[in-house]
């Protein structure tokens, strides 16, 4: 009996040592973030200000027409979704902890969709930009980041009719760069491989505000952005960047439009395109055979001349494509290698991965010697359809 | 006194292979491999057949005392006071294993969870539960371990299946450019991570009849070497270069995971790790407390737990707060000598004396 007790006496210890302790642990998903108390940032651009950096945010306003922001020496301004805030600090850091003086909650990056970075801080160094969001736990990899032609709180402030989250646009411009090709899709992580193998350098799309004939101001993304040792070096145009992209294999959608002899033009869509780059030469000499191949279909023809679709038309319309894709190929290796001294096409590591012997002589000067290399390029295509007509309409 | 619980080979099996990929990759910005990050791949096949090797005193000694474990072979062999003595050893050798653990896991959490949190209160909670599986015995901790290694496997594969677009191949090149310099100190650092021989042999005597030593051995050494080499040619071909730089690179593999429009999988990696760290840290507090229990102190299992608990919380707030020592500690040739003493010394010397004392014997018998 008094075995039992004491046993029972013991259970109900341990019970109510269990109450005690358990609510401790039963808190919940620990890595939880109540929503109230964080501003979930869509957007972030970055720009060079007198204090250190200038940053405006874009901050996602779950109450339609409701103000997320507010603050005596702020700059806030309130549309239907989302809140900007402007704030700035002498690092990056900085300025995300002093947008608490001014939104009174932390910001919280994790759901962040676009990374501006204003074309004045990337002629500096674009490296210090990249430190904090290769160091950063919520800042993702996978985030797109994008280069403003000026500055970028210009493209955070600049919202489309209708548009939800600004963001949100720019990163749908970046992921459906596949219609055009005329467009890079750049993560974040593209640019941290990029600089940590210390000889490629990158490309990232940059987006300008252009006023239309109706004196509308528009938001399109416009070539990109060549980096040389983490510094701005110049732009691409549309095709020179899709020249860049043919390099990379990148280039998996898009039209090829192609001027026929006899008057007229085709439109090719560009179904895929896969390239290989090899190297041939020496220590003296480097050389590099880059071999493109793609397929397209026959679209649209456009011409007063009654072509009849046969096999010379489609043999002579090959070359024609194949011609103007070695034309885009080469203007892009002509602006990027040879003008801005920048290896975005990852040369210099098919050198080192092929032969590292070479390599051992040539890396250590090919951040200057890279425009040296004499590159090839060979095309081969395949015209895979060409639609439901083999007659010009 | 814990009634003697028996486990299935496959439950040892999958407990020793999840707990050796708790850091399969964490320390490998220790190594500053660059852009020859390709080389530490090679080193998971020469610690497949160093396994088997560093393996073989363990496994014959077990094999001549079956149904014991190593401190009980050292006091039937060498006595009851060596045998605590080398007790003690395996004890303090598997709680510093605890707190490493555990020190990581508070590393890992304030890292790429919450930096605000205090490191220690997060050790604190997981000690708890861990504490709790130690006291429901080795039954417990076998099935949990079981159901953790699906998990962690289901999230690898999904992993591997949603990276694969991403490989790059060519990033494979070239090998052994710079030499074998990256291949050895790889090689030591898995060494060093391979604590689960030991607990092997620790949990040999719980293993089901019928069962083989020598074919769950294997068997763990392969399944542990075909995933560690997968995870590892994820990392170099998806990553590169940036891989050799992350604190967690599988962490970053989890990171650019996409499924359709489910992206940043990250989440199912943390969910599986923590798991993960719960069992080993368990495990190894468990298998540090069954060798005391040998040396009399089999009716104090609960105070033990507790006094072996708290010694692992304050090691671990330690090493947590000193992020050079936890890095280091790992690829240290002084650890390397440690795992060796433990693994293959004192099992060696152990088993030369239980030969030598066997021939004594049947000398003495013969005459």
């Amino acid at each position: 009996m008094q075995k039992t007790s004491k046993k029972t006496a013991k259970k109900i210890i341990a019970l109510i040592a269990c109450m005690l302790i358990l609510p401790i642990v039963l808190t919940g998903c620990m890595p939880y973030e109540e929503l109230k108390s964080e501003s979930i940032v869509e957007g972030m651009g970055i720009d060079y200000g007198d204090n250190g950096y200038n940053i405006t945010f874009q901050i996602y306003n779950p109450k339609s027409g409701g103000g997320g922001g507010g603050g005596d020496n702020g700059k806030n301004s309130t549309s239907s979704t989302v809140t900007i805030l402007q704030c700035s600090g002498a690092s990056l850091f900085d300025a995300v902890r002093n947008a608490t003086l001014q939104n009174g909650r932390k910001l919280y990056f994790s759901n962040t969709r676009a990374y501006v970075v204003g074309e004045e801080v990337c002629k500096e160094n674009f490296n210090k930009v990249l430190d904090f969001m290769e160091r950063n736990q919520q800042i993702r990899p996978s985030d797109h980041i994008y280069i403003a032609k000026g500055k970028a709180a210009d493209v955070m402030l600049y919202q489309k009719d209708g548009e939800i989250v600004p963001a949100v646009n720019l990163q749908l411009m970046s992921e459906n760069n596949v219609q055009t090709s005329k467009v890079e899709e750049v993560q974040l992580f593209d640019i941290f491989k990029n600089t940590a193998t210390g000889c490629t350098d990158s490309t990232i799309s940059a987006i300008a505000i252009k006023e239309e004939n109706n004196g509308e101001k528009t938001l399109e993304m416009d070539g990109s952005a060549v980096l040389h040792n983490n510094h701005f070096a110049g732009y691409l145009d549309d095709k020179e960047t899709r020249g860049c992209l043919w390099i990379k294999s990148k280039a998996q959608g898009g039209v090829l439009i192609l001027n026929l002899p006899e008057g007229g033009t085709a439109s090719m869509e560009i179904i895929k395109s896969s390239s290989k780059v090899s190297f041939s030469g020496d220590e003296k000499t480097p050389a590099v055979t880059v071999d493109i191949s793609f397929h397209t279909n026959l679209v649209e023809l456009q011409s007063q001349e009654n072509y009849t679709i046969d096999g010379s038309f489609l043999s002579n319309l090959k070359k024609i494509q194949e011609d103007t894709v070695k034309a885009e190929a080469q203007a892009a290796i002509d602006k990027a290698l040879k003008d801005y001294d920048s290896d975005v096409f990852g040369f210099g590591v098919k050198i080192f991965q092929n032969r590292p012997d070479i390599w051992h002589k040539i890396g250590s000067e090919w951040n200057q010697n890279a425009k040296n290399t004499k590159v090839e390029i060979k095309v081969d295509s395949i015209i895979s359809h060409i639609g439901l007509t083999n007659q010009t309409a | 006194m814990e009634k003697k619980s028996y486990i299935s080979t496959a439950q040892i099996v999958l407990v020793l292979f999840i707990t050796r990929l708790l850091f399969s990759s964490t320390y490998m910005s220790v190594l500053k491999t660059g852009n020859y990050i390709q080389d530490t791949l090679f080193s998971i096949p020469i610690i497949f057949i160093v396994n088997f090797i560093t393996a073989i005193p363990l496994l014959m000694l077990l094999k001549r005392h079956p149904g014991h474990n190593p401190v009980e072979c050292t006091m039937k062999i060498a006595g009851k006071g060596v045998g605590s003595i080398v007790a003690v050893f395996y004890y303090l050798f598997f709680l510093l294993n605890a707190a490493v653990v555990t020190g990581n896991y508070e590393n890992y959490f304030s890292a790429t969870m919450i930096p605000d949190v205090n490191s220690f209160l997060v050790g604190f909670i997981v000690l708890i539960v861990c504490l709790y599986g130690v006291l429901k015995g080795i039954e417990t901790i076998a099935r949990f371990g079981s159901i953790v290694a699906i998990i962690y496997m289901i999230t690898l594969i999904i992993i591997f299946i949603s990276l694969e677009p991403m490989m790059d191949l060519d990033t494979l090149k070239p090998v052994f450019y710079t030499g074998t310099s990256y291949l050895m100190s790889s090689s030591i650092m898995n060494y060093n991570l391979s604590i689960q021989i030991l607990a092997f042999a620790f949990l040999a005597p719980y293993m089901r009849q019928g069962g083989s030593l020598g074919k769950a051995y294997a068997g763990w050494n392969l399944l542990t070497s075909i995933i560690l080499f997968m995870l590892m040619f994820y990392i170099v071909t998806v990553t590169g270069s940036f891989g050799a730089e992350q604190m967690y690179p599988l962490q970053t593999l989890a990171t650019l995971t996409k499924i359709s429009s489910f992206e940043r999988l990250d989440a199912i990696h943390m969910v599986s790790w923590i798991l993960n760290t719960i069992i080993t840290i368990t495990l190894y507090i468990y298998l540090a407390i069954s060798c005391l229990l040998k040396t009399g102190l089999n009716k104090h299992r609960r105070v033990l737990a507790l006094v072996s608990g708290v010694a692992v919380f304050f090691v671990a707030t330690f090493l947590s707060r000193n992020f050079n020592f936890l890095q280091v500690v790992i690829d240290s040739g002084e650890f390397s000598i440690a795992i060796t003493f433990f693994i293959i010394i004192i099992p060696l010397i152990v088993l030369m004396a239980d030969v030598i004392k066997g021939r004594v014997m049947q000398d003495a018998k013969n005459e």
